[in-house]
């Protein structure tokens, strides 16, 4: 081997393990929600194995010391609108307007005062399973899983989310109060049916 | 008027209320500014009925980001990623 290609190699090996240390361990948060936004394991394998090719390919464009999660989110983000969402988009058939804020905090409270549950909160932490959850959050409209996975679930910030899904901050803040009002109701149906 | 000791009259206190449930999203993703936050905490420690609303919904959020983390990446995904950054040139 020469001199240069050794050289080579070397920086190879520097970049693969500098990139392992930042990168990897990101890769269980990034599939969690691959798997919210596709609501398929098979989609949410492919666009993570997708993100990593090509967070590696511009790995050299990456600024050490920046937030190598949101540069990670950023390019998921973008493969998954670009190449994963459905290009038609479903009609918005949800009305909104009767859904008053704290819905579920009223509905649990209701359901307290004529004993047939316990206070809002233990039913939370008590009887909402992982699932019921999870099925909350598969069922909304794409725009609104994807607002409500990254602020709810990942904890991103207005902005970052915003630049991730290229949408003004006002649109992702009125996403996410009404993605959290459906999560909320989702969750109603689940506690009536399991309270009975 | 801040940090008046006087009682709040009920008008103010139902605008309180309003203004103070108008940032409960912001307030639950920690995008207020910190003058506004620091109104909203105010309010939550004088009235309790928004004291209970605003901790519910805390806790309701704990819960739905607690209870999706346990999902891990499937280990075969692992393994094609680590054996892909050890092969790629």
């Amino acid at each position: 081997m020469s001199n240069e290609s050794a050289a080579t190699e070397r920086k190879n090996q520097r970049s693969q393990i500098e990139f392992e240390k930042q990168m990897l361990p990101h890769l269980d948060a990034l599939y969690r929600s691959a798997l919210s936004m596709t609501k398929n394991p098979g989609d949410a394998e492919d666009l993570v194995q997708e993100t990593f090719v090509r967070a590696f390919q511009f790995f050299a464009q990456f600024q050490g010391g920046t937030n190598a999660r949101a540069w990670l989110f950023r390019i998921m983000t973008n493969l998954y609108i670009n190449s994963y969402r459905k290009k038609t988009r479903e009609p918005d058939r949800v009305s909104y307007d009767e859904m008053e804020d704290f819905y579920l905090y009223n509905r649990l409270s209701d359901a307290q005062t004529s004993g047939i549950a316990a206070s809002p909160e233990d039913v939370i932490l008590t009887q909402v399973q992982a699932e019921a959850i999870r099925d909350a959050i598969d069922k909304l409209p794409d725009e609104y899983r994807e607002t409500v996975v990254l602020a709810d679930i990942n904890e991103f910030s207005y902005q970052e989310i915003a630049e991730m899904l290229d949408i003004p901050i006002g649109t992702v803040r009125s996403r996410l109060s009404r993605g959290r009002r459906l999560v909320q109701k989702s969750l109603w149906a689940y506690t009536e049916a399991n309270t009975r | 008027m801040e940090g008046s000791e006087k009682a709040i009259p009920a008008e103010l206190e139902y605008n309180q209320c309003q203004e103070a449930v108008k940032r409960l999203n912001d307030y639950l993703s920690k995008e207020l500014r910190p003058d506004e936050a620091e109104q909203v905490e105010r309010h939550l420690s004088q009235c309790k009925g928004c004291f209970a609303k605003f901790h519910f919904e805390e806790t309701l959020l704990h819960a739905i980001r607690e209870r999706v983390s346990h999902v891990r990446a499937p280990k075969p995904l692992r393994e094609k990623i680590l054996s892909f950054l050890t092969t790629s040139e």
